[in-house]
């Protein structure tokens, strides 16, 4: 099937772990002169969050019954009109989970963060290394940081739980 | 309200062929079944009448017009689905209301048409309800206001009554009916419940393994079903069958079973065939104590006898390799092993080739 096999060619730009691509993604960003800057944290985080998003969302899109997706054809509905009116709304719990997910492991991601920005443009787990002075760790600003660090994904967690259990339940 | 020709469709999916050769003639406001077990390609045919897919071959005429690569909105058709498809985040007015919405019709006239509909189907009270709040038979109502509101020409239903409850599928049944003679579009019924088909069809076609067998009113396929599957098929309880076989001895040509031997005449064609299969409908046959009336008795020993609502379904075991099942008018219990008399007038029997399953003669016509 040609679905399954574009699906899949998608999914494999997650086999390879991370230290195995960064080096390559980091010359790109330097040869384009955009190394170290917001515009190319996003656009890698945005580009490696593809796969995980259209499998999650593809999974959500795959419990609306087929015979919706029938009844709105014999009701008229354009293609377009369809995605926004039945939809977009029927996925919304799913696009809720899926958005809170993919937040919470790219807050936490650190090796992209390291080394595609780091300098100017700093995450929070970007910065950890840097609480070192010579021989001496700042282990007090170290687990402040930590504690500050975790607040907003347990606030995120506790708003979309309802979300996020679905999605591991399914 | 078209008419609605199908000329030589053919369908496959992934390569597998769905239909062949589909020929059929839907007359004018008609309500028609097309009544085939699962998987039998019925349901494909209904996607074809409606216009949700394109047949690899063939024509499908409404009117006289070619609608083949016409959409649904085009050819003017509704569909009730099997689950529903109510969207459920609309509200039940909000999903009748939705094919008029597309079209852009005004807000009021679209509060008159939907509250006229609602009011025909008694869901008036229900209009503000999500589907997850409805029952079995209001979402259905639902359903169906949604696909009459639009004043379509054609109703397709998709296996409709499967999901609901047996008294509320009876209601729907009636309700289906009475909705069909007082609008008079064209119903087409596609369902997998032979006792669908017999309660409600005008006219009858009968699919299998993606096959028109036979187009007919119910007295017709009860009477004379094309062959062995519509025979089995299309009745209330499975039909009997038992191997026979025809041969000459003299002047006369007799019929020799496991279990009965006849006279025969007119029998041209069976003794062709010489051996035969032999249909006997659990409906034709009756107990010998309740009054004897002449025909050919059978004595078996009872195995189950199985009271449904006010009648009995008797297995008997008559030395056949299938127990011989019975109806009876009544509710009549006794005990397993009990010797049972039976009868049947061997003109109700049903004769079939047994090369191509078909059937050659009635009982009526060739019994002396």
């Amino acid at each position: 099937m040609n679905d399954e096999r574009s699906f899949f060619i998608l999914l494999t730009l997650r086999m390879l772990p991370p230290f195995a691509v960064v080096l390559p993604i980091v010359s790109y960003w330097v040869f384009f002169g955009l190394a170290d800057t917001f515009f190319a944290l996003i656009w890698t985080y945005t580009i490696f969050s593809i796969p995980l998003t259209v499998w999650l969302i593809k999974g959500f899109v795959d419990e609306i019954p087929k015979s919706i997706d029938d009844a709105a054809r014999v009701d008229g509905y354009s293609f377009w009109r369809m995605f926004r009116r039945i939809l977009i709304p029927l996925l919304g719990a799913g696009l809720a989970a899926t958005t809170a997910l993919v937040w919470l492991f790219l807050w936490n991601e650190f090796l992209f963060a390291l080394k595609v920005a780091g300098g100017n443009v700093v995450t929070y787990t970007a910065h950890l290394p840097q609480l070192k002075l010579g021989q001496r760790t700042l282990w007090n600003v170290f687990a402040a940081m930590g504690v500050i660090g975790s607040i907003p994904p347990i606030i995120i967690l506790i708003l979309f739980r309802r979300y996020i259990i679905r999605l591991y339940l399914r | 309200m078209p008419e609605i020709i199908l000329q030589k469709v053919i369908k496959s999916l992934n390569g597998k062929p769905i239909l062949q050769d589909i020929d059929l003639e839907i007359p004018n406001r008609s309500l028609y079944c097309i009544l085939g077990p699962p998987k039998s390609g019925k349901s494909m045919l209904m996607r074809l009448i409606a216009g949700l897919e394109v047949p690899d071959r063939g024509k499908i005429l409404f009117d006289g017009k070619d609608v083949t690569e016409l959409s649904p909105v085009e050819r003017k058709v509704a569909v009730v689905f099997q689950d529903f498809a109510l969207y459920p985040h609309l509200t039940a007015f909000e999903n009748i209301a939705s094919p008029l919405t597309i079209s852009g019709l005004t807000k009021d006239e679209i509060i008159k048409r939907v509250e006229k509909v609602a009011k025909y189907l008694k869901i008036s009270h229900r209009l503000n309800h999500y589907p997850s709040e409805l029952s079995g038979g209001e979402l259905q109502r639902v359903a169906i206001a949604r696909a009459l509101v639009k004043e379509a020409m054609v109703l397709l239903l998709d296996e409709p009554f499967v999901r609901l409850d047996y008294k509320v599928r009876e209601d729907m049944r009636a309700e289906l009916y009475r909705l069909q003679k007082d609008i008079g579009i064209n119903v087409i019924l596609i369902t997998s419940d032979p006792l669908d088909a017999m309660s409600l069809g005008d006219k009858i076609a009968i699919i299998n393994e993606g096959k028109i067998l036979q187009v007919g009113d119910r007295t017709e396929i009860y009477e004379k079903p094309a062959d062995v599957f519509v025979a089995r098929y299309f009745g209330v309880i499975e039909m009997n069958f038992l191997p026979g076989s025809v041969y000459k001895r003299g002047d006369e040509v007799l019929l020799k079973t496991k279990i009965f031997e006849l006279r025969l005449q007119n029998i041209k064609k069976l003794l062709e065939t010489g051996e035969v299969l032999i249909g006997l409908r659990p409906e034709h046959l009756s107990i010998t104590e309740f009054g004897k009336f002449g025909g050919i008795s059978l004595k078996g020993k009872l195995i189950l006898s199985e009271v449904i609502g006010s009648d009995t379904i008797l297995h008997l075991d008559v030395g056949l390799s299938e127990p011989l099942k019975v109806l009876v008018p009544e509710i009549y219990r006794k005990h397993e092993g009990t010797e049972i008399e039976v009868e049947f007038n061997p003109e109700a029997l049903y004769f079939f080739s047994l090369k191509d399953n078909k059937l050659i003669a009635r009982g009526g016509d060739i019994i002396g």
